[in-house]
């Protein structure tokens, strides 16, 4: 939506202004003011600084209106656009409009979605409806009206023959007729229908106007009593003219109630009305729940529409510039997945693991380079022809995943494509649209990054008309627990933007204007979900034991410090892992033991005496730090990481240690070495942990001692060796993505080795079910803590395979919670047992899958609860 | 003052001048505006150059261009009239032509100078007879440009500069405002002359206070 700037010397004008447009603009319409001057801006003035300020507070892809006063405003105004970076700058308009009329125009016509130039020259024309009313009750004007043959007239001569063309004459009958704010209702509702709608007051001259302008509907001078004939033409004509006539005759909802009318109906009402039919659209299912609210189409966001076909010269220079936005745009990929694996978990976060590898394609690169210094294409356009190329390979391929892939390729083109548009400026890339208020966002396919990218609070649903439910924009959907459905098919697109939707993700339907009926039962089912869910948070914070007795721990994933609260609130009873890169990958030095043992124990503090696991640094292979310079390698992934790298790097190592000592005083924390395979390091870890202890216990420095210390069993050696390990260790914490790909050999970014990515594969349970009974005999605990944990289905056979705790992200933690307690362990028992002699994953799935469902006599057996 | 270039601390000292001698002007740069604005100038015009003032120790390390930025940015946010953002063009032209100067030469002033009038004229959409500010800059700019060709020393430039400023203030008094808020007065003849030009003098004038002695 368009964002609107009041720029003006006195600040209480421009608030005013503000209190009187937010009367008739929807909520949700971005407007900021720049006004006044001084310190506490009460001098009259104007100041280029806050008008840049202004705008880039509303500022959207749409673009941003600036309305301002006069003399200084205008040219602040001038001013603050050149401050604007760069790419901003060609997407505000300052508007020549008269301030407030031009306001609330301007503000009725963003509400609407319109483009910022239609919003511009509204605001432009505000002022001729009160020109009009003026000139014509000037007393030089007065005598025409009587004469004209429009005062007999009270329906025009030539009635419309066309039977598309609807038409209704409806008299005003509240009291000031179509002025300011029915006639921005009026024109919110014809604007909702796919259909021309024009407007005519009878017995007065003057064309008919368009009944999608405000202005122009404020022209035509109907008050009271006056008739106006609505005509309308196109695919929804009947619906526009019925739900106008509606909204007219019920008198904008101002009149004052009178029993005997009937018309008096919440605004609300006019959709079911208008759209009778209610109709329902058949869809994917994608992710559970229901929503309802009015539509909003998500435009794709990339600078591809700006590409030239200019030739270059230079083509060395040339080649750098895209170099540098690719390499731009995978360190912004990595800062996004850092964002949403601490959001959402490793495996959502996986999708931007096959972002950044695309752009580390050679063949794409090579391609792309050959197209700037071979062909002379600009950077764009040989970015731009190079992505379509590839993603044109996977269009053409017949397997659904794969062809899913061609968007992804697209999304990272867009990306880079962005940056090359932008780089003269420093500004970061704008968080997302702005949202106009709680919508359902349509669109043909969404990126993971602009899923990433919304204001989760304004989503009531997702509808893709093309996409499908295994796209990764769905995954994540799902994994934000938003009502979504996919492939609604291309007819949702034609549906006018504001139309009231429901979105049905259980069943996968879309019902466009529902009628009141469906919209109570929906209703009913939604409140049904939102109280399901509810509870479901409310009983996760108490412990966790099956209906028998047995106590599992559920304990969340931790990436950073905002989300413990987070994790509180969800139930969790520990920290399973908290990850400490955080505390090393945003910064040039390494950081001080001072700088780690405050944030540790800001943790340890909120989670109030739970446990909480710290794991030591894990980077190398694909996370690199800039103050630790690793050599090249070619297995990044079986190289220097996690604790090898640490190893090498003993003072790195020693600061964290002490660090995570210190963090303990007083506090449950304990230690966990990430991806251990040998013995011989968890004996050097040991030796340096004692060290640290050592060390501060001479210098009088408070310290947790003894310090239980765990290790991460990622390796097929570590999990095959786990009873030598386990007389070393205090407890186990199984990384499964890591182990999965370690023991299925199949790295987990690559997208056409997905089959190999199911931790529910026998031989990694088998694992799973090696560390755990080792563990058990030694007295000691085992974990389990990649994604797995938190996959419904996968909880009965964890919980069968005896572990005793769950690490997992902390959305997840009241639906895993809600599985333990149905759970009995016998009968999940006989489900591992199974599952470790299962041939595949997928023939694990089909068990798990069973045992959830044991009501469908068609899978009910031997594996169902008694 | 070296005689023949202006260094950092000149032109900190020209600032300082230039607060200085608008806090002394200011009630009757008010008066002027009254006569057909709204009687602010003066208090805007003090409540900028008191704040540049205010951030001079901010910048005492900085290069010229960088302290010219500043006073431009400054004025820009603080002056909050029209000549807020004219203003602030006039020292932000000024400082892109003179980056990375450790000393500016006449040769330099006087470009500088040409750089910032013209930035005023083409932000305000103004030429000369408009009664406005570039009734006093341009025959400012003017002279400047006259006084190098005929190899005059930097002081007496700068003289002969700030006397074109005030002819050119002094030319106001005739004129019609054409103008901003000044014009809605209905082009009123006063016989006072414009308030805008007269603290652009008063601008020039502290050149000659901070550099002009030798």
């Amino acid at each position: 939506m368009v964002g609107l700037v009041i720029a003006s010397h006195s600040r209480a004008l421009a608030e005013a202004i503000v209190d009187l447009v937010r009367q008739i603009a929807p909520v949700g319409t971005g407007i900021a003011i720049a006004a006044g001057v001084g310190e506490d801006r009460r001098e009259f003035g104007t100041d280029a600084l806050e008008i840049c300020d202004a705008i880039q507070s509303v500022y959207s892809s749409d673009g941003v209106v600036v309305l301002m006063d006069l003399g200084s405003a205008v040219l602040s105004a001038d001013m603050a656009l050149e401050l604007l970076p760069v790419h901003m700058r060609t997407n505000v308009r300052l508007c020549a409009g008269p301030l407030i009329e031009g306001a609330i125009a301007a503000a009725v016509q963003a509400g609407l979605g319109k483009a910022m130039d239609t919003v511009c020259d509204e605001a432009q024309e505000a002022l001729k409806p009160k020109t009009q009313h003026l000139s014509a009750s000037a007393p030089a004007d007065a005598g025409h009206d009587a004469d004209a043959p429009w005062a007999q007239d009270t329906a025009p001569a030539d009635l419309p023959l066309d039977p598309s063309v609807h038409r209704a004459i409806i008299t005003l009958i509240n009291p000031h007729g179509l002025h300011a704010r029915p006639a921005a209702h009026f024109v919110q509702t014809a604007a909702n229908f796919d259909a021309r709608v024009t407007v005519r007051k009878l017995g007065s001259p003057g064309d008919p106007v368009s009944g999608k302008s405000l202005n122009k509907l404020a022209t035509l001078g109907a008050t009271e009593r006056d008739q106006i004939e609505i005509l309308a033409e196109g695919p929804q004509a009947a619906q526009a003219v019925d739900a106008l006539r509606h909204l007219v005759e019920s008198g904008f909802g101002e009149r004052e109630p009178q029993p005997a009318a009937p018309v008096d109906q919440p605004p609300a009402r006019l959709w079911a009305d208008s759209h009778s039919q209610g109709t329902r659209i058949a869809a994917t299912p994608v992710s559970e729940g229901i929503g309802i609210g009015p539509l909003y189409f998500l435009r794709a966001q990339t600078a591809a529409a700006n590409i030239s076909d200019d030739t270059i010269i230079d083509t060395g220079a040339e080649w750098q510039r895209l170099s540098r936005a690719i390499d731009a745009t995978r360190r912004a990929i990595q800062q996004r997945r850092q964002q949403v694996e601490i959001n959402l978990g490793a495996a959502q976060a996986a999708i931007f693991d096959a972002h950044a590898l695309i752009l580390q394609d050679e063949a794409l690169l090579d391609r792309a380079r050959q197209l700037v210094e071979g062909d002379h294409h600009n950077a764009m356009k040989a970015w731009h022809l190079a992505t379509d190329e590839i993603a044109g390979a996977y269009r053409r391929l017949p397997d659904g995943y794969m062809q899913q892939r061609a968007h992804d390729v697209m999304d990272v083109a867009g990306q880079v494509l962005d940056t090359l548009g932008q780089e003269t400026t420093q500004a970061s890339h704008a968080a997302g649209d702005r949202l106009p208020g709680p919508v359902i966002l349509v669109g043909r396919d969404f990126t993971p990054t602009q899923i990433a990218q919304l204001e989760l609070d304004k989503v009531l649903g997702i509808i893709t008309t093309a996409g499908s439910a295994n796209s990764h924009a769905a995954i994540l959907t799902r994994a934000l627990g938003i009502p979504g459905v996919a492939g609604a098919g291309a007819g949702v697109e034609a549906i006018p933007e504001g139309t009231l939707l429901a979105v049905d993700g259980f069943d996968g339907c879309v019902w466009v204007s529902p009628t009141s009926q469906t919209l109570q039962e929906l209703a009913a089912r939604r409140t049904a979900w939102l109280h399901r869910q509810q509870q479901l948070r409310q009983s996760s914070h108490t412990l966790t034991v099956t209906r028998d007795g047995h106590r599992i721990e559920v304990a969340a994933n931790l990436g950073g410090l905002v989300d413990a609260p987070a994790a509180i609130k969800n139930g969790a009873e520990a920290i399973g892992v908290l990850r400490t890169e955080f505390l090393y990958l945003t910064r040039k030095t390494p950081p001080s033991e001072d700088e780690q043992v405050a944030p540790l124990r800001q943790v340890a503090e909120q989670m109030n005496g739970r446990p909480v696991i710290v794991r030591t640094l894990d980077v190398g292979g694909d996370k690199a730090i800039p103050y630790l310079p690793l050599p090249p390698e070619a297995n990044p992934f079986l190289g220097v990481r996690a604790i090898r790298l640490s190893l090498q790097q003993p003072e790195l190592f020693l600061t964290q240690i002490r660090a995570i000592l210190r963090a303990g005083a007083g506090y449950d924390v304990r230690l966990l070495l990430p991806m251990v395979t040998l013995v011989e390091e968890i004996e050097q870890a040991r030796h340096l942990i004692d060290r640290a202890h050592e060390s501060l216990s001479s210098a009088g420095i408070a310290h947790r001692w003894p310090m239980p210390v765990g290790i991460m069993v990622e390796t097929p050696a570590a999990a095959l060796h786990a009873r030598v390990l386990a007389q070393r260790v205090d407890f186990f914490s199984i990384g499964t993505n890591d182990l999965t790909q370690y023991t299925l050999a199949a790295e987990r970014g690559n997208p056409s080795l997905v089959q190999y990515g199911d931790a529910l594969h026998p031989v990694i349970l088998r694992l799973i079910h090696e560390v755990v009974t080792a563990a058990h005999d030694h007295g000691k605990w085992a974990g389990v803590c990649g994604e797995v944990a938190s996959d419904p289905l996968a909880v009965p056979i964890l919980a069968g395979l005896d572990i005793d705790e769950l690490s997992l992200n902390a959305a997840a933690i009241p639906q895993v919670k809600a599985v333990i307690r149905a759970l009995e362990l016998p009968p999940a028992q006989r489900l591992a047992r199974a599952a470790l002699q299962a041939s595949t994953a997928n023939e694990v799935r089909q068990m798990a899958r069973a045992f959830a469902a044991p009501h469908d006599p068609s899978t009910a057996g031997t594996l169902a609860p008694d | 003052m070296n005689q023949n270039v202006i260094d950092r601390d000149s032109v900190l000292q020209w600032l300082q001048a230039c607060a200085q001698i608008i806090n002394q002007k200011c009630d009757d740069l008010n008066q002027l505006d009254s006569a057909v604005g709204d009687g602010d100038h003066g208090v805007n015009m003090r409540r900028g150059f008191q704040a540049v003032v205010g951030k001079l120790p901010n910048v005492a390390g900085k290069d010229i261009s960088d302290i010219l930025k500043m006073t431009g940015m400054t004025l820009l946010s603080t002056v909050g009239g029209a000549c807020g953002p004219l203003y602030a063009t006039f020292f932000l032209q000024v400082a892109y032509v003179t980056t990375g100067k450790l000393a500016l030469t006449l040769t330099d002033w006087a470009q500088g100078f040409e750089a910032g009038v013209n930035g005023i004229l083409s932000r305000g959409k103004v030429k000369v007879g408009e009664r406005t500010v570039a009734d006093a800059l341009v025959p400012a700019a003017q002279a400047l440009k006259d006084a190098l060709g005929a190899g005059q020393s930097f002081s007496s430039a700068l003289r002969l500069c700030a006397l074109a400023a005030q002819r050119g203030v002094q030319s106001t008094a005739t004129l019609a405002a054409q103008k901003g808020r000044a014009a809605l007065a209905g082009g009123t003849l006063t016989g006072m002359p414009d308030a805008g030009a007269m603290s652009a003098y008063l601008l020039v004038e502290a050149t000659v206070t901070a550099w002009g002695n030798e």
